[in-house]
């Protein structure tokens, strides 16, 4: 048979499709075949770079450029599919404004902080951060300086900067950009198991027979996850599928259960679902009484607002919010009587048939339940609150941690689990759970990091936001961020971030491959290598570590975060940064580098250049002169063997398509605390929350509190935010995409046609949103993706041109610390009809 | 004409089955898809053909508001020279092509 290249093509197209659904080739697309001279491209493996799913994406490359990208058939994860983000990762390196050197502000030859960006060498840019960073420290004290980054960082690069941090630099001022995203998912792990990240993972989906999204777009947001649990729902029609949020959006065109709940009703209808189990005698009592505790947490625990401010100084217990006592069934029982279910439908706005129906999805003992959240629970000022009370459901009923019985806390970011998460960047963190606070920790972290004991500061960092407020009140005076563009993804912009950023007495470093909003707010811009231009590896959302080569060289002079982490440790002496005391309980360090504390001390530094794979460029090891990506990896590595936090063998990694950890003896782990499956579970205990002193998991008890702000006479509308398909948060490599920016070019209000006639506005008016905090211009939209009940307005945050961060509050959940962007109280001002 | 290009894509499309033959029919329709395989639990195949790349994108978007249809996702594109797809194709082993498919 002689098929022509378009018939081959087209058959391929076909074959591989229908492989990927699971349905039946069809007749003359058997012959998976395809031309000659198509396949003299090189492909590798690579996880994609933008959301936490962790999809495996075939990359396509001729000399020294990206061809080509499409799904990976051998990927558990997509199975071949890929989203449109995804389809356009080969784009995403080739925006025109590239940055290729560094930048730095200045007038008369040298810097100020008041001059224009001029092209300086690395030696320069490098050698005046290692004196601002010097000088900080010893004027100020390690405290004065912090960082920045970000779930975006791939592992080594994370806990290359975290190292150099705590342990160099002595200051835990350093968090990540997941605050954003992820704090109150892993402050709520924490309190309920005592170890982060989900026991399940997403093989639950194709048993589970019900869906709740608690405040997640999974369609638009993680929508190769979501084509699974549609294939799910098709295949087996007996599925149901529950969408919760404060909006419609594209999630409910498969829900049998679509609600839309009033902000903040959340934590009414978790405490109401708990009350109809107990009501309708559907705990399990065998499960409740051998593996949990019941305790009830502390009130009234204010906003995370700044200390001076009212609604903090009113609450009780704003100080210390991560508090709790025990308490007993019967007590829990007498807690969530009060939430009825008149009361849930009353205070959320959904109807009572439908709150039952949902509460039935958790009590009834034959239905296997999948929860998955994102930011409509974690950006929330009860973030770790409504995490908490989504586990107590699955707990009561027992169903956690077994195939399709998953409470699934989703990530955003393609490393947020992998790296913010498990090497511990936040301000509070250590390497796998540990925290600077506890004492132990941070013995057994100096022990493996080989320093003296008393190197790693106790006291817990700035997070995001306070590092905001820091360094507009002055206290930070060197602010470096890599991977995020805090200026225009960070809340409340005018009257915090940009003051911060350009106060006279900080000095501002910002590494991206772009120049963002944050780049040009910066006073030295560093450009940096992204993806395949560098050695790298991502954990996602499942727990699953995955690696990729560098496949091409960064253009002009951009170079990876870590070289610039590693270059900048080079160029600071120990007796530069540590003061005396620590130097004498060391004195082998007292000539030494950073560089060689951290990085050459005999670790790190003890893989040769032999161990990389033949085949492929290494920029920093060539540079550096060891295979410094194996050296942070194993080292690393040590904290979490023989601790629930197993990861495999380095060079392993560069063979699979990924492994869930814990990997112990090479075989990965599904379902965690499930005997059977979790090899840390002792014989005949069935379920063991082994991370937990007792073995047994919290159920919480909270109540119900306010938001900081609603709407009122002078406000009248909530303003939620949020994103698009076509865009990643703040559009910084996706608007580089000519197709992917054409399809959504400018951010739209999303407005009730109703409310937008009342208002005298229709679809196309341009109008101010105004917050008490400041305004921003955009263009009614009264159709389309998103639509919001009346009184309610939403805005995607990808758009530079239209910060809404501008009229966001910076109000956070008190425990975790991460900002609420869903839900401020705005007004509208027509400015023209259209 | 020169640096023209002939875009083969393929996508799988979800809908409920009940509005499936409505989208089939929609899908035969337009000029650049046709439907190549189908199963009664509401999943399409769809190949796309087309001298443009952005119309891959507007298809997409197209499809997902299309009453009934839940998700559209990418599978597979592969980029041809037009001048020479009416040639005959120049096969290598299936291995190959599952290995490395051509985008």
């Amino acid at each position: 048979m002689k098929m022509t290249r378009r018939e081959f093509a087209k058959a391929n197209a076909v074959a591989v499709a229908a492989a990927t659904a699971g349905m039946a080739i069809p007749a003359g697309a058997t012959n998976l075949i395809t031309n000659a001279d198509l396949t003299r491209l090189n492909w590798n493996k690579a996880p994609c770079r933008f959301c936490g799913v962790g999809c495996s994406v075939m990359v396509a490359t001729q000399g020294n450029r990206i061809v080509a990208t499409h799904g990976d058939i051998h990927s558990e994860v997509n199975r071949g599919l890929n989203c449109v983000k995804g389809y356009f990762l080969s784009k995403i390196l080739y925006g025109q404004d590239r940055l290729q050197q560094p930048l730095l502000r200045k007038r008369n030859g040298v810097y100020d902080k008041r001059g224009d960006f001029e092209p300086v060498s690395w030696d320069e840019a490098l050698d005046l951060m290692a004196d601002k960073f010097k000088s900080a420290i010893r004027e100020h004290g390690p405290e004065s300086v912090a960082m920045f980054g970000s779930g975006q960082w791939t592992i080594w690069e994370g806990y290359a900067a975290s190292k150099l941090f705590k342990a160099g630099l002595r200051s835990n001022n350093i968090d990540p950009n997941a605050r954003h995203c992820m704090a109150s998912a892993v402050f709520a792990f924490m309190r309920a198991f005592g170890s982060d990240e989900p026991m399940g993972v997403y093989d639950d989906i194709e048993h589970a027979n019900a869906f709740v999204l608690w405040g997640s777009n999974m369609a638009e947001m993680h929508p190769i996850l979501w084509t699974r649990v549609t294939d799910r729902r098709l295949s087996y029609p007996e599925t149901q599928v529950a969408v919760l949020s404060t909006f419609q959006h594209r999630s409910f065109d498969l829900a049998d259960i679509p609600m839309v709940m009033k902000p903040n009703a959340d934590v009414v209808i978790l405490n109401y679902i708990a009350n109809h189990i107990i009501q309708t005698d559907r705990v399990d009592r065998a499960f409740v009484e051998n593996h949990t505790n019941f305790v009830r947490a502390v009130d009234d625990i204010g906003y995370g607002l700044r200390d001076e401010h009212p609604l903090q100084q009113a609450a009780a217990n704003a100080d210390e919010p991560n508090r709790w006592t025990e308490m007993s069934f019967d007590e829990f029982a007498d807690h969530v009587a009060d939430f009825t279910l008149e009361r849930a439908a009353r205070e959320s706005g959904v109807s009572e048939s439908r709150l039952e129906r949902l509460a039935e999805l958790y009590a009834d003992p034959d239905i296997k339940v999948m929860s998955f959240w994102t930011m409509g629970v974690n950006q929330h000022t009860r973030g770790v609150w409504v995490n908490n009370l989504i586990y107590n459901l699955h707990l009561l009923t027992g169903k956690i941690s077994e195939p399709g019985n998953s409470p699934f806390s989703l990530t955003g970011q393609p490393s947020a689990c992998g790296t913010a998460r498990e090497v511990g960047t936040f301000a509070h963190r250590l390497p796998a759970d540990r925290v600077v606070t506890n004492p132990e920790h941070r013995r057994e972290a100096e022990q493996i990091w080989k320093l003296p004991e008393g190197t790693i500061p106790e006291r817990v960092g700035f997070h995001a936001v306070e590092q905001s407020r820091k360094l507009k009140d002055g206290a930070i005076k060197v602010y470096w961020t890599q991977v995020n563009n805090n200026m225009q993804a960070g809340p409340n912009t005018q009257q915090e971030i940009l003051p911060g950023w350009r106060n006279e007495e900080a000095f501002v470093i910002v590494s991206d491959i772009y120049p963002t909003a944050s780049a040009q707010a910066a006073d030295l811009i560093l450009p940096a290598a992204s993806w395949v231009e560098k050695e790298g590896a991502f954990g996602n959302s499942e727990r699953r570590t995955q690696f990729f080569h560098q496949l091409v060289e960064a253009p002009g002079e951009a170079r990876s975060d870590l070289w610039q982490l590693v270059e900048l440790a080079k160029r600071i002496d120990v007796a530069d940064v540590w003061p005396s005391e620590l130097l004498d309980k060391a004195p082998e360090y007292r000539d030494k580098t950073l560089f060689e504390l951290l990085y050459a001390n005999g670790q790190v530094d003890s893989y040769p250049l032999s161990d990389m794979e033949e085949g492929y460029a290494n920029q920093e090891a060539e540079a550096f002169g060891f295979y410094i990506q194996k050296g942070l990896f194993e080292e690393y590595a040590r904290f979490g063997r023989g601790k629930g936090k197993d990861l495999d063998a380095f060079d392993n990694y560069h063979q699979n398509r990924g492994k869930r950890w814990p990997v112990v003896d090479g075989q990965e782990t599904l379902w965690r605390y499930r005997e059977g499956y979790d090899p840390y579970v002792e014989e005949g205990r069935g379920v063991q929350f082994y991370a937990k002193p007792d073995d047994r998991a919290l159920i919480f008890a909270v109540p119900d509190e306010p938001p900081p702000e609603s709407p009122d006479e002078e406000y009248p509308y909530w303003l939620s935010t949020g994103r698009v398909l076509e865009h990643w948060h703040t559009g910084s490599m996706t608007r580089r995409v000519p197709e992917l920016h054409r399809a959504v070019p400018a951010a739209l209000l999303y407005m009730h046609p109703e409310d937008a006639r009342e208002e005298g506005m229709r679809r196309g008016s341009e109008v101010k949103v105004i917050s008490r905090r400041g305004e921003v211009r955009l263009r009614v939209e009264t159709r389309g993706r998103v639509t919001p009940p009346r009184g309610l307005v939403y805005v995607p945050f990808f758009d530079a041109n239209r910060l809404i961060n501008n009229v966001v509050l910076d109000a956070t959940d008190p425990i975790s610390k991460q900002t609420d962007f869903k839900k401020c109280a705005v007004r509208l001002e027509l400015v023209s009809l259209a | 004409m020169p640096n023209e290009t002939l875009h083969i894509a393929s996508l799988l499309v979800h809908v409920r089955p009940e509005h499936a033959r409505e989208v089939t029919r929609w899908l035969a329709a337009q000029p650049e898809s046709e439907v190549s395989a189908e199963d009664p639990s509401g999943k399409l195949v769809v190949v796309v053909e087309s001298l443009r790349e952005a119309r891959i994108l507007e298809l997409i978007d197209a499809i997902q508001v299309r009453p009934g249809v839940l998700g559209a996702a990418l599978v597979y594109h592969q980029v041809l020279d037009p001048a020479s797809a009416d040639e005959p194709a120049d096969p290598v082993s299936s291995q190959a092509a599952a290995e490395g498919m051509p985008t």
